[in-house]
């Protein structure tokens, strides 16, 4: 394994050296709050928690010309660049103090976020290889504004029309350019990028995002659901978790969720299966009381699950006396 | 007689079932844009010493 000499050192290092590193991280997280306190920037974040809230860009005149004039976001864009660059040309294991993500050709920096609305830096690379046209397009539960602040780029627009189709165009992104992508019918790809590629992008996603949807651009068809909502991804995975582990105390836990009409559909069925796995006589109860309900959207599928359940355990039929 | 056991395996999800958060990805995009996955960062403000 390679190690960079200046990671080495660190390793070795005695804390008078983790502290200058420290130090140069903490000088790192100044420059982001002197970004933050500037007046233009303040600004856009107030508006930003407006949007967050439901407010139409239109009502937020700073983050509309934000996000509409391409001078205006260049000076928003550099006045934090050029201060991080600096920063970190005197820091060589500095980090620029935002959350961010790197994937092949992509990096992405997020700059400022309010509950669902976020405003970030994307930068997009030359990959140097010619791409093959998508058969496919993701439509997320996510509005999306942008404006290119530099570079040269050829990308598609995707949009489901009303019969189902999907009509897409090749657009070319230059400088200046702006797009506004509605929430799960619309959607952009970056196909090939002639000169690296910045953009600013502002999005929003509602509390409880509904599925992302994979569509074949030829025929319209659904191809694959996922979830939009990662907090109710999280909250699946926590339950199986908690199954596996034999985690008998979070049966209470497990049964609420089940039976919590509030809550997330799969999430609620996860519970559902793992108190039955965790304790079957509890689960039956569970299905029994769900079966029950009028106007939940469980009452069905907890209907069938407890007639397969109780006719494939003939003990479990025996300890519920109410006939199936 | 026995207290019943049931295995989560044979419990079948919804008809309905979706993928996980960020399960599916635009396989044939150039870039992987499609999904905002966690975007975590990590540094070390503290000396070691300085830590418990």
């Amino acid at each position: 394994m390679k190690v960079h000499p200046a990671i080495a050192a660190l390793r070795r290092s005695p804390a008078s050296v983790r502290s200058d590193h420290a130090d140069s991280q903490i000088n790192l997280e100044h420059v982001r709050l002197e970004w933050l306190a500037t007046d233009a920037v303040r600004s856009v974040a107030d508006d930003l928690a407006l949007y967050a809230r439901g407010h139409s860009i239109g009502q937020c005149p700073a983050l509309r010309e934000l996000m509409d004039s391409h001078a205006t976001a260049s000076v928003f864009v550099d006045s934090l660049c050029q201060d991080v660059i600096r920063a970190l040309s005197e820091q060589m294991l500095g980090e620029a103090p935002f959350r961010f993500r790197v994937s092949h050709g992509l990096a992405t920096l997020q700059l400022l976020t309010f509950q669902g609305a976020t405003l970030s830096l994307a930068a997009y690379e030359p990959l140097g290889v010619g791409s093959n046209p998508s058969e496919t397009a993701l439509f997320c539960d996510r509005a999306v504004d942008e404006i290119v602040i530099a570079g040269q780029a050829k990308a598609r627009h995707h949009a489901i029309m009303a019969e189902g189709m999907v009509k897409s165009d090749t657009i070319e992104l230059r400088p200046g350019d702006t797009l506004g992508l509605r929430p799960l019918i619309e959607m952009r790809e970056i196909v090939d990028v002639e000169r690296s590629l910045v953009i600013l992008q502002l999005t929003r996603e509602p509390d409880r995002p509904r599925p992302t949807r994979e569509v074949d651009l030829q025929t319209g068809a659904i191809l694959r659901i996922a979830s939009g909502d990662k907090s109710a991804s999280q909250s699946v995975m926590a339950l199986s978790v908690l199954g596996a582990l034999k985690s008998y105390g979070a049966l209470d836990v497990m049964e609420r969720t089940a039976l919590n009409a509030e809550e997330n559909l799969e999430v609620r069925w996860e519970a559902v299966r793992q108190t039955l796995g965790l304790g079957a006589v509890r689960g039956v109860a569970v299905l029994q009381s769900l079966a029950k309900r009028a106007d939940d959207p469980l009452r069905q599928p907890a209907a069938n699950l407890l007639n397969q359940v109780l006719t494939a355990q003939p003990d479990l039929s025996r300890l519920f006396k109410e006939p199936m | 007689m026995n207290i019943p056991t049931i295995d989560v395996s044979t419990v079948p999800g919804l008809a309905s079932a979706q993928g996980l958060f960020g399960s599916i990805t635009q396989a044939s995009a150039s870039y992987d844009d499609s999904v905002v996955l966690v975007m975590v960062y990590v540094y070390d403000v503290l000396p070691p010493e300085a830590v418990g």
